[in-house]
């Protein structure tokens, strides 16, 4: 039998053989896992390259302006709206896109690419014309020659951003856009031999070893383009030895299954330049449009440098830190270049010579955060949370910034007045709160939208789910009701003039006895459907129900809109839940002919290709006839003119406003809802846990919206409320309700052919 | 005299009588819409650039992509109410999507704003008809053409619509 030896010491051919033996154990161990490493590299590389490279964050817009001869619309109004944008003032004579100039009674503007829900615009120069605060002409570029256009839409002001937690902005390009200067100066910069190598480039570790030998520590990396994408797709910024060879296996693997335009195009698009707030800036496109306000292929010889130059140190060479170190750091990579003989000694000398103007830090990221949070639960109920944070669709709404500003300055400005005057009647430190919803009534779209007072304190979104009792603000749609609704004679209800009952009285339903008050139990003993509304009448209003039916007149709340409607006789006087969105859209059948609109938000998704995903555009439904809708808003504009809004009257000049006002029970919400021809705005005010905040709609909602339109008052078009066919004018006694013959009298309006007694 | 000899009479009136010839109703093609005419009728600085969406609008329809369309028609009515064409198209958009009722009132709301204009009112009217007839609701359709035919007796939809009807709707 042979004998086992494990180890012979005295023999040493027995030692070099086990030696050996176990070298190459060692060896084949060291291959396997670097097989198994290489597979599992390849796995990953192939995976990350191949399928959804990146999280690109979804953006919200607000929408277009479009702009047209005879627009009311300064010169400095544009050059503010530009600014919001992102553009800058342009320091050479023909300016960039992205930027703007005064050329004496011209704005000249070069609008950068972008898409409206409609349409995919492309870059283009734009010159227009003022005179004094009006729009004169419009000349959009064509070849050589200026063309004169009817309408200018205006790039959208980005408001707001849905990212993953990671939250890394980029904008996306293809290789053959960035500009050649730039893919040269990076590789002459990062990776000289980028074109040559399999990914590792033994010189350029060599010469790293050499530095940071030189130098005592580690200085230099040595990586090569591919390296630095695999380090930022996989692994962490550490440098230690282990995550090098990682970083090197990985990067000959993708070298292995991708080619260099590939790679580079990825390099082109993760590569980290900067920071804004907690949102890294990735790849060049969205430097560009971070650092200059630019696209990337827009941008000059000595823009493109310094983003190269960032790529080391974004936080040392950002200009934003410091101008002087961000452009010496520029000059060196142009002199690269020049050296490299990519550049002429002209062009060199001339992007040296050339100031770095970035343009200034977008101050917030977050504008309309309730609109922006209101956008999000929305669009999960369409598409999955994680597609809507990384897939880089680009939200459109109907969103107007002018409006959504102002509307954001009249609360900061009304509400702390506001908290003194409900200090005297509140005990404790307590914060009113507010919601306001301003939309279109003709199309539906919604401009300014306020769901809270603060939203870091309280994310809460008061306009779609605050559920608050709408008060008097309910009666004009009672009037509406009632004049639809016919009696056993087949008449309306009630017109203008009918004479309502206006005294204390007690009223049973279901064998409970309810008495409701007027406000400062005022009675007129007898008065017009116009004056109880005027006045805001609360027992008149009641007998107005009574005459219509309980049942009748929740069918009528229902086919107005509303969704839930108690049968109880309270509900004339507004005792029941809505929110301000729901009245904001019952409302718009007033200015717009009887047809109620369906308020939206979002007129369009799309995405990252531009791909059209959802298009919103306006609906109407018919809840009333034309010439109720008008009767009813003429009545409300004696609210305006005479009732309990009159003090806007001298405040909002040269303008047809109607509206109401309402008080819930003992004031715990306060609304105005209140409209030009083309502009609706619904404000409530109140306390969030409902206690009696001691202001009426008057004394409370009121302030806010008119402190809104006055700031808006210059961009409303000064139209009347358009009077249908089938109204006619007739003079009356105000107080009695019957028609009076000759020249005096009080003008009012009937539907045609409604019966008035004359007056005896 | 034999009735034969009427014969030449009788077969020169039945071929009268056949090719219509004892009264035949000229037809109007349905109107179309020009920007440098629309503008014309008003020259209000809002119109015109809404007009101008307008036309931009057909040619998304023209391409069928009813939802650019109806995006740039609702911007046109944004920017001016009164703009008939805007609510025309749009409701031609609408009817195209079987969105039918909001067709109707859009078109109604189109009549309303033309006014003065009979041969586009009567248009609205007939195609208000048309869409009552896609939902098989004969008589509202019947009314509508009449409508139509009332401003504007040529109106070819609205006579071809009345004789697409079936005798008793």
């Amino acid at each position: 039998m042979k004998k086992f030896i494990f180890f012979d010491s005295k023999s040493k051919r027995g030692f070099r053989f086990w030696m050996t033996r176990m070298g190459l154990a060692i060896s084949l161990v060291l291959v396997a896992y670097a097989v198994f490493f290489s597979v599992e590299s390849a796995y990953l590389v192939s995976e990350k390259m191949t399928g959804r490279i990146w999280s690109v964050p979804s953006r919200v817009y607000a929408s277009s302006r479009v702009l047209f001869p005879g627009l009311r619309y300064s010169k400095e109004d544009l050059i503010g709206e530009l600014e919001w944008v992102g553009y800058v003032q342009s320091r050479e004579a023909v300016p960039g896109f992205g930027e703007w100039k005064k050329d004496g009674p011209y704005l000249l503007i070069g609008i950068r690419s972008f898409s409206t829900s409609s349409q995919d615009l492309e870059a283009r120069k734009v010159r227009i014309e003022f005179s004094g605060n009006h729009i004169e002409r419009i000349w959009q570029r064509d070849g050589d020659q200026w063309k004169i256009v009817h309408t200018l839409s205006l790039e959208p002001e980005l408001i707001g951003e849905i990212f993953r937690d990671e939250r890394e902005q980029r904008t996306l390009i293809r290789l053959d856009e960035a500009p050649k200067t730039l893919k040269e100066a990076i590789i002459l910069m990062e990776d000289r031999g980028f074109y040559d190598h399999w990914g590792v480039s033994l010189r350029g570790i060599g010469r790293a070893l050499l530095a940071n030998f030189q130098g005592r520590g580690i200085r230099q990396g040595g990586s090569t383009l591919t390296q630095q994408l695999m380090k930022n797709f996989f692994l962490t910024h550490e440098r230690t030895l282990q995550r090098k060879a990682r970083e090197a296996i990985m990067a000959i693997v993708a070298e292995i299954l991708f080619t260099k335009d590939q790679i580079f195009e990825a390099y082109l698009n993760e590569i980290y330049l900067g920071q804004q707030g907690p949102v890294g800036i990735h790849g060049f496109g969205e430097a560009a449009r971070f650092y200059f306000s630019k696209e990337l292929k827009q941008l000059s010889l000595g823009e493109q440098a310094m983003l190269v130059g960032l790529i080391s140190s974004p936080g040392r060479y950002s200009p934003y830190r410091s101008l002087e170190s961000a452009t010496e750091r520029r000059n060196l990579v142009l002199s690269v270049l020049y050296k490299g003989e990519k550049i002429q000694e002209k062009d060199f000398e001339i992007a040296k010579r050339e100031a770095l103007h970035p343009r200034g830090k977008i101050r917030i990221l977050r504008k309309a955060p309730h609109f922006i949070a209101y956008l999000q639960k929305e669009l999960e109920k369409r598409y999955e949370k994680d597609f809507l944070e990384s897939s880089g669709f680009q939200i459109l709404t109907t969103l107007d910034m002018e409006f959504q500003r102002a509307a954001e300055a009249s609360v900061e400005e009304v509400l702390p007045k506001l908290d003194e005057r409900s200090k005297k009647r509140v005990t404790g430190e307590r914060k009113l709160e507010v919601a306001l919803i301003s939309v279109d009534p003709h199309s539906g779209a919604v401009k300014a939208y306020v769901g809270g007072r603060d939203f870091s304190n309280s994310q809460f979104d008061r306009v779609h789910r605050a559920q608050r009792q709408p008060g008097s603000s309910i009666k004009p749609i009672v009037a509406a009701i009632a004049m639809s609704n016919e009696t056993r004679l087949g008449e309306p209800v009630a017109h203008p003039a009918t004479v309502l009952s206006d005294q204390p009285a007690e009223f049973s339903y279901s064998g409970r006895d309810w008495s409701p008050k007027n406000y400062g139990d005022v009675y007129t003993g007898q008065i017009t459907l116009r004056g109880a509304l005027e006045k805001s009448q609360n027992v008149a209003f009641v007998n107005l129900a009574s005459q219509i039916g309980l049942k009748e007149l929740q069918k009528g709340f229902y086919h107005f809109g509303f969704q839930d409607v108690p049968e109880f006789p309270s509900i004339a006087l507004g005792a029941f839940g809505v929110t301000p969105f729901e009245l904001a859209r019952v409302y718009t059948a007033f200015p717009n002919g009887g047809l109620q609109t369906e308020c939206y938000a979002i007129s369009g998704v799309l995405s990252e290709k531009k791909e059209r995903k959802e298009q919103t555009s306006m609906a109407v439904r018919k809840v009333t006839s034309a010439q109720i809708a008008y009767v009813v808003t003429q009545l409300m504009k004696g609210v305006v003119e005479r009732g309990t809004a009159r003090k806007i009257q001298g405040m909002l000049k040269g303008q047809d406003f109607a509206g109401k006002t309402g008080t819930s029970d003992d004031y715990r919400d306060s609304w105005f809802v209140g409209y030009s021809a083309n502009l609706l705005t619904v404000v409530w005010l109140g306390y969030d846990d409902d206690t009696p905040m001691g202001l009426t709609g008057a004394s409370g909602a009121l302030e806010v919206w008119a402190n809104f339109y006055q700031r808006i008052l210059e961009r409303l078009p000064r139209e009347a409320f358009a009077e249908p066919k089938g109204v006619e004018w007739r003079k009356i006694d105000p107080e009695k309700g019957c028609l009076k013959r000759g020249l005096f009298g009080f003008e009012e309006v009937f539907i045609q052919g409604t019966e008035v007694p004359p007056c005896r | 005299m034999s009735i034969k000899s009427f014969l030449p009479v009788f077969l020169f009136f039945g071929f009268f009588v056949s090719t219509g010839c004892v009264k035949r109703v000229v037809t109007e093609p349905a109107p179309e819409f020009s920007f440098e005419d629309a503008r014309v009728e008003r020259s209000n600085p809002r119109y015109v650039a809404s007009l101008n969406l307008v036309e931009d609008a057909l040619k998304e329809m023209k391409l069928q992509r009813l939802g650019r369309a109806a995006s740039q028609l609702s911007q046109a009515i944004e920017i001016d109410p009164s703009n008939p064409y805007a609510y025309f198209y749009l409701a031609e958009v609408r009817k195209r999507s079987k969105r039918y009722q909001e067709s109707i009132e859009l078109y109604r709301r189109a009549e309303d704003r033309f006014a003065a204009n009979s041969q586009w009112s009567a248009e609205c009217f007939a195609e208000i008809g048309d869409v009552y007839r896609l939902q098989n609701q004969n008589l509202e359709a019947e009314e509508a053409y009449r409508d139509a035919l009332e401003l504007n007796p040529r109106n070819h939809r609205a006579i071809e619509g009345l004789a697409g009807l079936p005798a008793n709707p």
